[in-house]
């Protein structure tokens, strides 16, 4: 199948941060070490015109600003990569196009620069509204900084406001927790995603071992990030991520229903025409190389048919609606049920999974089994 | 006729030492001045080609060089270097090589001394005979003290090193020094050509062309082409299709004389029939007696070898053959375990046979393999009178129908340094030995005792270097059965018995031993989306339990665009893991548990 008439998300990798979080593994570097903003932004300008040489105006359905810390980029650079991605692609009208953004890095004056540039959905980077844990985990803000930033987002006209939470943190009790969520739940975000802490071996706090809470604790928060979102109207619809009826991230959704991406930027990912690749990581090696006008990128895998069945289980099932049949038959040439004789009525069994004539989706057990789900479907 | 002139000009001699002082290079030197390997083609280490050898700094096989060397009174001498094995398991291919010499060079580090088995050695070549050259060597380090081991020598051994060649093998120094001293003090060999032909077997191995070959030295009469030959303990009779001396290659040559080290090739499908320590004799003119001192090979310890992927059960076999044309100690037999699938029992003189092997099937044979606990053969009466040994706890009747059960026990002998006696005696005694003898020699002393074989299994050796500081070291020999009250130990996994997890302990020990492998197992087996109880029992009895706890959750917080590729190595990685996992009932079991119930605190 070609992806090419297929509208993409554009995924753009804003690579700077204030300082690197102790817990976070994705590219960055202190913005006083990186190119100036205004140079990152030319490049991607023509990185995006020499990807739209190599696969057409593509249309576009979303924009994802992600980093890093996108709201370290001024509003007039934000301005010209989206202009530029307008004049590049075929950018849908209404489309989503989100910032990340961390608070105390951005002002009402910011913040309407952005909405003034086409940004319609902020993800505000609270990860907790506790000081103590804030500082523990590196963040570069305090809990005001949060109630302030999303004052400022609803004031410049964002009308679709995300947090990020993180829970299972080092000493963290469940009343803690809920605390975070009582302050936060007062800003009315419109959606939020609440991920449990995953100590990356390679990163400072990773290193230091810190005591978490255990299992118990952290499945008690799980329960409670649920039962306290649906009660506000934030419905769970993906393992970590929640929203009220009509505000799912329509962006994040294209990762999980296996549909075609653009990454622009260093470090970024696409999967375009069954093809997995990522750009350079280093940021002034990207630089470089898009400004010779080279697209090579560093890793590059062709999906084989049976690996891309796997992926859309895989990803789809993250989903709390699970695998729509039709769309997998439409992508693979037959239903999973044909690809895993008797394996998905095992799962069903062991009360993991359910389906009907039209899906299949994991239970909250199943939910919580996820890997283990995926590793039987390998 | 009496000793010819050749035949006095021959020297068999061996080199003896504490590991790590210079033996091997010794030995390279040795050749090397004696033009047998062209300096070009030196590899260290010659003698130790296995690569198993040259990395342990052991040596396993026994292996017969033949030097010629023109001494300084313009004579040519024949010099066969007999390179022995050196580790407690083959005590018994040590003295079957030594057995084949008159004299021996003790090679003592200048910088360290004598150390243990550098006495244990010494003695066990006093006992032959043999005429002892010291040799100090490293005299070309900083910190060698020449002086100070000649004094050990003297004081500790008992031997006289005024003239003790001082040399440094790794650059040559003083090598002509040591054959001159051999070939002064090591007496030619004696023996007679004309009488019936006697030649002992101190070493056998497979060549894939000649099949099962001897080396040996011959003590009385001659052996050529084309003789009938008998083996005198083995009763079996081969025709001799050539005969001939190690260069180290095989150097053909008419016949082979008294005194002489060599081999005999005769088409000898089975190693087993060139049995160590066996006398050849000629059949048609055979000798009244066999040469003293052999032995059988007797297996010692026993355990279960399995592919960890069941489906190279074949290939096990296949390496296990392959093994065994060169080790006649070695024994196996197809056996199956619920636990393990289809596997191997094998027998080996001890441990470092049993390390040795499995370390050569995993290398030489690419092999991943999972191995039960180490055991040792048991006599059972049982109460209608039938007699039964065996060798895997799994085979063992029920409590009810055993009248009584006897256990090996061996005569252990510890060499060590005085002031770790102590140390050694509290954990001989914590390991159900019986105190025979404590003997002094200088400063050294040789504790004695009787020890359960099933003891010294798991980590006594390590135990006794531990604590002696790396110094003392310890030979035994099997003495007999004696009956004990012994117990079987079961291992449950959720419910189900774990065969390959069974062992067989003394009943004071079942407890102590239950609750660890318990808690090792605890630690061992990954989570399962159920609670896995592991209980350690004694026939119904539980003496243990530990739980292993249920998953609750397994899920990875974060999947977007750029963290499918590396999810996806994740769970293949996870897979793979899942391939050295072992189902026992419901428990998936990692291959590295099996090997827990080995390890002590």
């Amino acid at each position: 199948m070609t992806d090419r008439g297929r509208a993409v998300g554009l995924y753009i990798h804003i690579p700077f941060c204030l300082r690197k979080c102790g817990y976070c593994d994705f590219y960055s570097v202190p913005v006083g070490e990186a190119p100036p903003p205004g140079m990152v932004a030319s490049a991607i300008v023509k990185e995006m015109q020499l990807r739209a040489a190599r696969y057409g105006r593509l249309a576009v359905r979303t924009i994802f600003f992600g980093g890093g810390t996108p709201s370290l980029m001024p509003p007039d650079d934000i301005a010209l990569v989206l202009d530029a991605a307008c004049a590049a692609f075929e950018v849908e009208r209404g489309a989503e196009i989100t910032m990340e953004a961390n608070p105390g890095t951005v002002t009402l004056d910011s913040l309407r620069g952005y909405v003034r540039a086409g940004v319609n959905r902020l993800s505000l980077g609270a990860q907790s509204a506790d000081d103590r844990l804030l500082a523990e985990l590196g963040r570069a803000h305090d809990a005001e900084a949060i109630f302030s930033a999303a004052e400022d987002a609803r004031a410049a006209g964002i009308r679709n406001l995300s947090f990020d939470v993180m829970y299972g943190l080092p000493g963290q009790t469940p009343g803690d927790l809920s605390v975070t969520l009582e302050r936060l739940l007062r800003l009315n975000p419109e959606h939020m995603s609440c991920y449990e802490l995953t100590l990356e071996p390679d990163t400072p706090m990773g290193r230091s071992h810190p005591t978490l809470p255990d299992e118990d604790a952290v499945v008690e928060m799980q329960s409670l990030i649920i039962n306290r979102l649906s009660r506000t109207g934030l419905f769970r619809y993906e393992i970590s991520n929640y929203a009220r009826p009509g505000y799912i991230c329509r962006h994040n959704l294209i990762y999980w229903n296996r549909e075609p991406y653009l990454g622009i930027g260093p470090a970024a990912h696409s999967l375009v025409e069954e093809t997995r690749f990522a750009n350079e990581r280093d940021v002034t090696c990207w630089l470089n190389r898009v400004e010779r006008g080279e697209l090579d990128c560093v890793e590059s895998e062709t999906i084989p048919p049976g690996e891309a069945r796997f992926e859309s289980m895989m990803l789809g099932l993250r989903l709390t609606d699970g695998v729509d049949l039709r769309a997998f038959a439409q992508a693979h040439g037959s239903t999973p049920f044909d690809v895993w004789p008797g394996l998905l009525e095992e799962m069903r069994d062991m009360g993991w999974m359910n389906c009907n004539a039209r899906r299949v989706w994991l239970t909250p057990r199943g939910l919580m089994m996820h890997n283990a789900v995926c590793g039987k479907l390998l | 006729m009496a000793t010819n002139d050749s035949q006095s000009r021959i020297r068999n001699f061996c080199i003896i030492a504490h590991i790590d002082h210079g033996k091997s290079t010794l030995a390279d030197r040795l050749l090397e001045i004696t033009g047998v390997i062209p300096q070009r083609e030196m590899v260290e280490q010659i003698l130790d080609s296995m690569e198993l050898e040259r990395e342990r700094g052991i040596t396993i096989k026994s292996k017969p060089v033949r030097l010629e060397y023109t001494a300084r009174d313009g004579k040519q001498y024949v010099l066969n270097l007999i390179d022995t094995p050196g580790h407690v398991d083959f005590t018994y291919e040590v003295s079957r090589a030594l057995a084949a010499c008159e004299g021996a060079l003790l090679v003592v580090d200048a910088t360290q001394g004598v150390e243990a088995q550098t006495l244990a050695n010494a003695y066990l070549a006093l006992d032959h005979n043999l005429e002892i050259i010291p040799v100090i060597n490293k005299i070309d380090l900083a910190s060698a003290n020449p002086e100070r081991a000649k004094t050990q020598i003297e004081e500790v051994i008992g031997l006289d090193a005024s003239n003790a060649p001082l040399i440094s093998a790794k650059n040559g120094i003083g090598i002509d020094a040591v054959l001159e001293e051999i070939i002064k003090r090591v007496p030619p060999p004696k023996g007679d050509p004309s009488a019936p032909p006697q030649a002992l077997i101190f070493d056998s191995y497979y060549d894939n062309y000649r099949g099962a070959m001897c080396s040996v030295r011959v003590v009385e009469g001659r052996f050529a082409a084309g003789q009938r030959i008998r083996m005198m303990a083995g009763g079996v009779e081969f025709d001799a299709v050539e005969v001939g001396t190690f260069r180290p290659g095989y150097n053909p040559k008419g016949e082979l004389l008294p005194g002489e080290v060599g081999y005999i090739a005769a088409s000898i499908k089975d190693i087993r029939d060139t049995r160590v320590g066996d006398t050849i004799t000629d059949a048609g003119n055979p000798a009244a007696e066999p040469l003293p001192g052999y032995r059988p090979a007797l297996s010692m310890v026993f355990c279960g070898i399995y592919p960890a992927d069941g489906a190279r059960y074949g290939d096990l076999r296949d390496a296990l053959e392959k093994l065994r044309l060169n080790d006649a100690a070695l024994l196996f037999e197809p056996e199956t375990s619920a636990a393990l699938g289809v596997g191997f029992r094998c027998g080996f003189l001890g441990l470092l046979h049993m390390e040795v092997i499995q370390e050569r099937l995993e290398r030489e044979f690419d092999l991943d393999l999972i191995t039960t606990a180490p055991s040792v053969i048991y006599e059972i009466t049982k109460t209608d009178g039938v007699l039964l040994r065996i060798d895997n706890p799994t085979n063992l009747p029920a409590v009810t129908e055993i009248a009584e059960m006897k256990e090996p026990i061996v005569h252990a002998s510890i060499y060590t340094p005085q002031e770790s006696v102590g140390l050694l005696m509290e954990l001989c005694q914590t390991k159900r030995g019986v105190y025979k003898e404590l003997r002094y020699e200088g400063d050294r002393a040789i504790l004695v005792y009787d020890l359960p074989l099933n003891e010294i299994l798991f980590d006594f050796f390590d135990q006794v270097k531990s604590r002696s500081r790396g110094y003392a070291s310890f030979d035994y020999e099997l003495l007999g059965y004696e009956k004990s009250d012994l117990v079987k130990l079961d291992t449950l996994l959720n419910g189900d018995i774990c065969d390959a997890l069974s062992i067989i302990v003394h009943r004071d020990k079942a407890y102590a031993r239950g609750r660890s492998i318990a808690e090792k197992l605890r630690e061992a087996i990954p989570r399962a989306q159920f609670e896995i109880p592991i209980q350690a029992c004694i026939g119904g009895k539980i003496i243990a339990r530990e739980t292993v706890k249920a998953v609750r959750k397994d899920v990875l917080a974060k999947c977007y665009g750029g963290d499918i590729t590396r999810k996806k190595k994740l769970l293949e990685k996870q897979k793979e893991g899942k391939k050295r996992m072992r189902q026992v009932g419901t428990v998936q079991v990692p291959s590295e548990a099996f090997l827990t119930v080995l390890k002590m605190d």
